[in-house]
């Protein structure tokens, strides 16, 4: 094992330059998902239109200093394509008589709290409570890209079948089970240690993260361990180094994405909400909003587990799968 | 000239035979519009509906991807022969990765305006000045496909370059809005978003068809006309025939 470890090392110092441009770009993606999530703790965007400067009513004052809304004072109206991009929410314009229209392409919920701040500034609070926090968040942008980074470097293993490797190793004394653990330690520690690196130096730093360092390192670890296993499943099945990458790369991205780890879109207590529980992604990401928020229970913990499972899953079917494919049988 | 049209028309069917890459020229964006679109819908009231949104940018996120067809048909397995033998036979070798570019953008291409076809009609997308979208979209794709050859002549082996302009492509699209509008996400998100160019793309199509503003897309072509003309440079510095020998 420790021979594939040092093997695995040697074959990615030979390409220096796509090692450095694959830590560079996890680098990127975590320093993005860090810098995307400390802005978003407010419940929206609203254009005030001012035209004129004419004087602000008291109680229009009161409603642009109201924190729970990041608001920005204009002349004219921005045009309808910003609203579109969700640059803003919604639009207040002020009329002379004092009285204000809403303009937005939101739900009518939006409208509705928007309403009520605008009645009643100073009272005025949403319900917080069905927001996700930064250590989720941030969190929750890694993980595509912790996944995808499982296809990337499982290219060792596929690369041994590509070029019948494998067939010698089916025939020397290691055994499979320690063959692709070997392959999946390696993996694994590609993809914490960069990522990893980048939290702590931002903690060092001194910027809010959420979660204790300690914490992140678990969570990494568990993402890193689920991104590596389904890699090596996914690589067991195909022969193609390609096809394995570019199907996975896409399920990743569509099924994180549904799964809601940039942005909750389903409600709960759909059905649908309740079938998405498949993707792990769900599942992990309610497993830090509960940690986060402190409120862990025993729902939350088998979904936890579940993500476990699948990565061990993944595993043994992956190395049955490649022993199924290359022991000789009869 | 007639070397390069008679291998591009190989390399064309050679795409179109492959059951994937149909599957991923067509099904895939029309799968990622109604899925997005069924998830956004409650947050959208009812003058501008989640398929408006994600109707459009996810198309350009398509279009985008398509730098990975034209990367696999550079330097799949199967295409290497066929490969080593064009360096050996008459004729420029240039028309190597010529071919697969334009064999790449007629079939990506085409796929793309199907799936825009067949998403307008079935959800009623809002669009107009449909020619300008055109030829932005074009002009993408060119350089899309464009950029995946080059990354193949950069890294010398197709998975390498695949693998790296994947994560290339999503931080693109995530940068410029496409998965989702980031927009909201405050200034220093709203800053970065513009080293993007999937949000320059997402900003001149936007502002054509809801404000008649055609400022953005003066911008974004020339820009693009720069950026395909740089890939093909670098392209050109970058290839050489030894690389093909297998």
């Amino acid at each position: 094992m420790l021979a594939i470890l040092k093997n695995d090392w040697k074959r990615l110092m030979e390409e220096k330059l796509y090692l450095f441009v694959s830590i560079g770009l996890t680098i990127c993606a975590v320093i993005l998902a860090i810098t995307l999530t400390n802005t978003i703790e407010t419940k929206g965007n609203i254009a005030l239109v001012l035209p004129d400067h004419q004087p602000m009513t008291t109680s229009v004052s009161q409603f642009s200093e109201c924190r729970y809304f990041n608001i920005s004072i204009l002349e004219t109206a921005p045009p309808k394509s910003e609203l579109i991009q969700n640059r803003y929410d919604a639009v207040v314009t002020v009329n002379e008589d004092g009285s204000y229209t809403l303009e937005t392409i939101k739900n009518n919920e939006i409208k509705e709290m928007i309403y009520a701040a605008l009645e009643n500034p100073v009272a005025f609070v949403p319900d917080l409570n069905s927001e996700r926090k930064i250590g989720t968040n941030i969190i929750g942008y890694m993980m595509m890209f912790l996944l995808m980074q499982g296809v990337l470097y499982a290219r060792l293993f596929a690369e041994d079948k590509e070029n019948h490797m494998i067939e010698r190793i089916a025939i020397s004394p290691i055994s499979f089970w320690k063959y692709l653990f070997g392959h999946g330690v390696f993996i694994l520690a590609i993809i914490f240690i960069p990522s990893f690196c980048v939290i702590a130096a931002a903690k060092a730093f001194g910027i809010a993260l959420g979660f204790s360092l300690l914490t992140y390192a678990g969570l990494i670890a568990v993402l890193a361990v689920l991104s590596t296993t389904f890699a090596l499943f996914l690589n067991s099945f195909f022969c193609v180094a390609d096809t394995a990458n570019m199907l996975g790369s896409s399920l990743i991205v569509l099924s994180s994405i549904l799964a809601g780890c940039f942005y909750s879109f389903a409600k709960e207590k759909t059905l649908f909400d309740k079938l998405i529980h498949i993707f792990p992604q769900k599942d992990f990401v309610n497993f830090a909003n509960a940690l986060e928020k402190g409120s862990l229970t025993s729902v939350v913990e088998w979904q936890f587990l579940y993500i476990i499972g699948l990565s061990v899953l993944f595993f043994t079917v992956a190395v049955l799968k490649t022993r199924k494919d290359y022991y000789y049988h009869k | 000239m007639r070397n390069l049209y008679l291998i591009s028309k190989e390399d064309l069917k050679n795409l179109v035979k492959n059951p994937m890459w149909l599957f991923y020229g067509t099904v895939f964006p029309i799968l990622l519009v109604v899925i997005l679109g069924f998830l956004g819908k409650e947050s959208y009231g009812g003058d501008v509906t989640a398929y408006d949104y994600y109707g459009i940018t996810l198309i350009i996120y398509a279009i985008l991807t398509s730098g990975m067809t034209s990367a696999n048909a550079f330097m799949e397995v199967a295409i290497r022969k066929p490969n080593m033998r064009i360096i050996y036979a008459p004729g420029d070798a240039k028309a190597i990765y010529l071919s697969k570019i334009f064999s790449s953008f007629v079939f990506s291409s085409g796929c793309h305006l199907f799936d825009m076809i067949l998403l307008c009609s079935i959800y009623h997308i809002h669009v107009s000045a449909i020619p300008q979208i055109m030829i932005l979209f074009g002009l993408t794709e060119l350089f899309s496909v464009g950029l995946g050859v080059m990354f193949c002549c950069i890294f010398k082996t197709e998975a390498m370059a695949n693998q790296i302009l994947s994560i290339v492509i999503n931080l693109f699209a995530i940068l410029g809005g496409l998965l989702f509008p980031i927009d909201g996400y405050g200034k220093i998100a709203r800053t970065i978003s513009y080293l993007s160019p999937a949000k320059w793309l997402v900003k001149a199509t936007f502002a054509m068809i809801y404000d008649n503003n055609f400022r953005w897309f003066y911008y974004a072509v020339i820009g693009l006309i720069l950026a395909t003309a740089a890939v093909f440079i670098v392209c050109d510095k970058t290839f050489r025939k030894e690389d093909c020998i297998c």
